[in-house]
């Protein structure tokens, strides 16, 4: 059965004269994304009980940052070498990932401890912007060495979100989501572009998009809109209010731009029927998003994964949406009136574009048999 | 299960097989990226469901604020009129329409208000849980008559959160359980039972196999019930209750086995089925090993050495029948 349909597209592409020859052998990773992420969790845990035994193995890890650094290097460098070594062994794989995660946690221990950071409260914001730092760099060589797709979006996760992390020490605190955003859409849109270097653009597509939600939810919900940065690290959103309202429409032009491209791909004129209804219908959702910013962005990633047939990020774009709902009741920065008014009249409005879409496009009504 | 042409497409790109130039267009002949009836079809779902959705926060959220100026007749009227706004929606559109579908779901939402408000507005003094259950015994009929997942979805998480709520009031059933492992077991029961009814469904007629994502949520919430409650004997004395236990995850795990392998394959339910499996056997191990029968940086390199060790061998095998549908 396989062979009959893989070979049925590739004699597609054949005809069509986009490629030539006979049909390659299939690569033997065809883990689903849900085994991965088994993986993950499991090499997670047994990353944690590594460390825990060397923790307590070696009381000298412990008291020397020396020791700590030479160790967690040795096992960073153990792993990139078993990785590049032994390839498509599951096992090797999953104590590579193990033995890489611990040699980190080792780094980043010792980078805290020749920092200071336990002992001096005094230096903390300093100290802390430095260990985001030496996380950026170090996940940066790991990601470029480590060939193997797991361990790829697990550094690309910590790297974009020490990025993140430190575009928000450094004042950008209420633009950084429309950052992660646009370098999500950039990322996803040139998928196909830099299809060669696949694994590498699609961990970091993941990436961008796993530490957007992140952000939004932990921003909004446990920091308490942007006052923990405030009360914590002492810094000032860019822009105050104004900036946070300013971000919120900047979401929107993301979406607007997403949505323009994607018109563009198919082949359809901004100023026909089609175009200016999807683009209105983009800016009437970048107009909720910016008091709602959930929303936008939940709604960018549903077309970027629909867009691309992913059906992963479509699904992370679905949850978004759901969660910041659910999120949106508890926010304190706008009364529950004015959030019910918002939310009530931007969905009789979606359901009232629907119906105008239906007039627009017949065919649609057929889909809702 | 084979790799989708997606998957084939990026993986020849990825071996220059096809040029990038060409890509697009490779994935538009190999059907991998939306046709413009596909994006109408997308667009007209999406439309849909989030304007439902945000219709129906907005008026929980009005609701929740609780307008002085709004009078008590006043509110109940609006809701009511919601109700029947939504039935009449029903009515005109028919529940074959996904839309009819959406309109029953909105109904069953605005009953949830409704109880809320006569809660809110005559101080009932009953506790939350009744609220949910009353909730979910109201809607029964429609959510038998609907046939929309969506709506099951709904009524199961409210029986699950009236649950919840019932031990959180009143701490246990009977005596000889902790409260904790009473309401597992009932949820762990529930769930349970909504995926067996849920199968048995899909299996009289093949039209909702592809509803995969309903199968994968019942069986992930019931495998992690049943792994919660594993763990919490092995950790536990009480030889009764381990035995129980103990027995209800290895026939779960065996009745998985040959539901999903033998008989309809799922290798998300397999997936889920080795994580358990990884998690209840270390939990195990760990226990012996820290009874004294080795030291603790031994018991910690043993362990992390069962957990990578069981993983991977986990993922070799889901990778087998993998490689074995794909064939």
């Amino acid at each position: 059965m396989k062979q009959s349909s893989t070979m049925k597209l590739w004699n597609t592409l054949l005809s069509h004269q986009l490629v030539q020859g006979a049909e390659p052998p299939e690569t033997e990773d065809n883990a689903p994304w849900y085994v991965r992420t088994m993986l993950g969790i499991a090499g997670w845990v047994g990353a944690i009980f590594l460390l825990s035994a060397l923790f307590s193995g070696f009381a000298l890890v412990m008291d020397s940052v020396v020791a700590a650094t030479v160790m967690g290097i040795a096992a960073c460098s153990l792993a990139v070498v078993m990785y590049r070594a032994v390839k498509h062994n599951d096992f090797t794989e999953q104590f590579a990932f193990a033995v890489s995660l611990a040699g980190q946690s080792l780094l980043i221990y010792s980078a805290m401890r020749g920092l200071n950071l336990f002992d001096s409260v005094k230096d903390f914001v300093y100290q802390v912007r430095w260990v985001a730092l030496i996380l950026v760099a170090l996940h940066t060589v790991l990601f470029l060495l480590v060939p193997n797709y797991l361990h790829r979006v697990w550094s690309a996760v910590i790297g974009v979100g020490s990025l993140a992390f430190l575009s928000n020490q450094y004042g950008l605190f209420p633009f950084t989501l429309v950052l992660l955003m646009a370098g999500a859409s950039v990322v996803w849109l040139k998928e196909f572009h830099w299809a060669r270097f696949g694994e590498q653009s699609r961990a970091l597509g993941y990436a961008l998009v796993l530490v957007s939600v992140a952000h939004l939810l932990t921003q909004n919900y446990f920091w308490n809109e942007g006052h923990f940065w405030q009360e914590v690290f002492g810094i000032r959103a860019l822009g105050g209010e104004w900036g946070e309202w300013l971000s919120g429409l900047l979401l929107g032009v993301v979406l607007v731009v997403v949505v323009i491209v994607l018109l563009q791909r198919e082949r359809l004129s901004l100023s026909g029927r089609v175009g200016i209804a999807a683009i209105g219908l983009a800016i009437v959702f970048g107009l909720i998003g910016a008091q709602a910013p959930g929303i936008t962005i939940g709604v960018t990633l549903v077309l970027l994964g629909f867009a691309h047939g992913n059906n992963v990020i479509t699904g992370i774009g679905l949850v978004t949406v759901v969660a910041f709902v659910s999120q949106f009741y508890y926010l304190l920065h706008l009364t529950l009136l004015y959030k019910s008014i918002l939310l009530f009249f931007s969905g009789l409005g979606l359901l009232l574009v629907r119906q105008v879409l239906h007039r627009l496009w017949p065919r649609v009504e057929q889909s809702d048999a | 299960m084979r790799k989708s042409n997606r998957q084939l497409l990026l993986e020849w790109a990825e071996q220059a097989q096809i040029s990038t130039a060409d890509l697009p267009r490779a994935m538009r002949l190999g059907d991998a990226v939306p046709s413009q009836m596909d994006w109408r079809r997308f667009l007209d779902m999406l439309l849909l469901g989030l304007g439902g959705l945000l219709t129906v926060c907005g008026v929980i959220f009005f609701f929740a604020y609780n307008w002085d100026n709004l009078g008590r007749f006043t509110r109940f009227l609006l809701v009511e009129a919601l109700i029947v706004i939504s039935m009449g929606a029903v009515w005109w559109l028919g529940l074959e329409k996904i839309s009819g579908r959406v309109a029953l779901m909105m109904a069953s939402m605005f009953v949830g208000v409704l109880l809320a408000l006569i809660g809110q507005t005559y101080q009932t003094g009953a506790d939350t849980y009744e609220l949910f259950t009353v909730w979910a015994l109201l809607i029964l009929p429609w959510t038998l008559l609907g046939r929309f997942d969506g709506l099951w979805v709904l009524w199961l998480l409210l029986v699950n959160l009236s649950l919840v709520l019932y031990f959180d009031t009143f701490g246990r059933w009977f005596d000889w359980w902790s409260g904790v492992e009473q309401l597992l077991w009932m949820l762990f029961l529930i769930n349970t039972c909504a995926l067996v009814v849920w199968e048995w469904v899909i299996a009289q007629g093949q039209s909702r196999r592809s509803l995969r994502w309903m199968t994968r949520l019942l069986a992930t919430v019931s495998c992690g019930l049943i792994t919660s409650i594993a763990i919490l004997v092995l950790v536990d004395d009480g030889w009764t209750r381990f035995m129980v236990g103990i027995i209800a995850w290895l026939a779960w795990m065996a009745a998985a086995y040959f539901w999903y392998r033998r008989k309809v394959l799922d290798v998300y339910v397999l997936a889920i089925g080795v994580l358990s499996v990884v998690a209840v056997l270390n939990v195990a191990i760990g226990r012996m090993l820290f009874h004294g029968v080795l030291d603790n940086v031994a018991g910690l390199l043993i362990i992390s050495l069962t957990v990578i060790g069981f993983s991977a061998m986990g993922a070799v095998w889901l990778k087998r029948i993998v490689n074995e549908a794909q064939t």
